[in-house]
């Protein structure tokens, strides 16, 4: 992950030291943060579910098994897990709306917005399991071993919801592309 | 806008920072004081209960200790009557 914990923090951290949590909060909140807010589009949802991820990490970090994996990569998985259960949570009114979005409004809404804002909420519009492989892989370039680690699925599953994903994210670009030149 | 350039556009606009509160909620919400939690014993066990089991309990030990007593007393009168009919009879041999 590219994000070194001293082992003595680590120790710490799982015996309960709110210093050595802050010090892994330090350290990866910003690597957490950045994938929540890619996934959910908007700063208070991120901000809210970066607060729970963290709180759950610090209830749960007695879980952590030091031989399994990095710290970093745990707090990683805890994170992308919570998110993904926080979008289904919500899936019913979501998905409609993301389905109303695309078919509507969405694009005129996209176009008034300013630009990253209208990049990632195209993001949005796909699927949350299709969503997390193209952050992870396209977007923090990170190797199908470590995304298959994380998203605790198989090399095979990855690539399948990965192409998937790049080929409606494609032809969201596509149809954003047309009623883009199309009010031009 | 093809997608390899939707994808560079992404990744070159780092999303916004996170608000330095998220860190101060998070200590709140880590060092608050867990709630008292609630025992089975107390959630499950009122001195109330103990009514039906020991009511019955009680009049049946009751019964039990009226009919010992009475057989003891019964038993004494035997043994007094039968303890003065051994004497009478006894003494009527001489």
């Amino acid at each position: 992950m590219g994000i070194e914990i001293d082992d003595t923090v680590v120790m710490r951290f799982i015996k309960g030291d709110i210093d050595a949590f802050k010090t892994v909060y330090e350290k990866t909140k910003s690597m957490i943060f950045k994938t929540i807010f890619r996934m959910v589009g908007n700063t208070h949802d991120a901000e809210d579910l970066t607060h729970d991820v963290y709180v759950r990490i610090y209830e749960k970090r007695k879980l952590y098994k030091k031989e399994k994996a990095a710290l970093s990569t745990w707090i990683y998985q805890v994170a992308i897990n919570h998110t993904l259960n926080g979008i289904k949570y919500k899936k019913n009114t979501e998905q409609i709306y993301f389905e109303e979005r695309i078919e509507d409004d969405f694009l005129d809404k996209a176009i008034k917005k300013e630009e990253m804002q209208k990049m990632i909420t195209l993001l949005q519009s796909l699927k949350a399991v299709f969503r997390i492989c193209i952050i992870l892989k396209d977007i923090e370039e990170r190797s199908y071993t470590e995304i298959s680690k994380i998203l605790n699925i198989s090399t095979g599953t990855l690539k399948s919801r990965l192409n998937r994903g790049r080929s409606q994210l494609g032809e969201l670009l596509k149809k954003y592309e047309a009623r883009g030149q199309n009010e031009l | 806008m093809n997608y390899k350039k939707y994808i560079e556009s992404i990744k070159r606009d780092p999303p916004e920072k996170i608000s330095d509160q998220v860190w101060e909620r998070i200590h709140q919400t880590i060092t608050q004081p867990e709630p008292q939690k609630i025992s089975f014993w107390t959630t499950w066990f009122k001195p109330i209960y103990l009514v039906p089991i020991l009511a019955p309990t009680l009049v049946i030990v009751g019964i039990f200790w009226i009919n010992y007593n009475y057989r003891q007393v019964e038993y004494q009168r035997m043994m007094m009557f039968s303890q003065s009919t051994a004497y009478i009879y006894s003494i009527s041999k001489y």
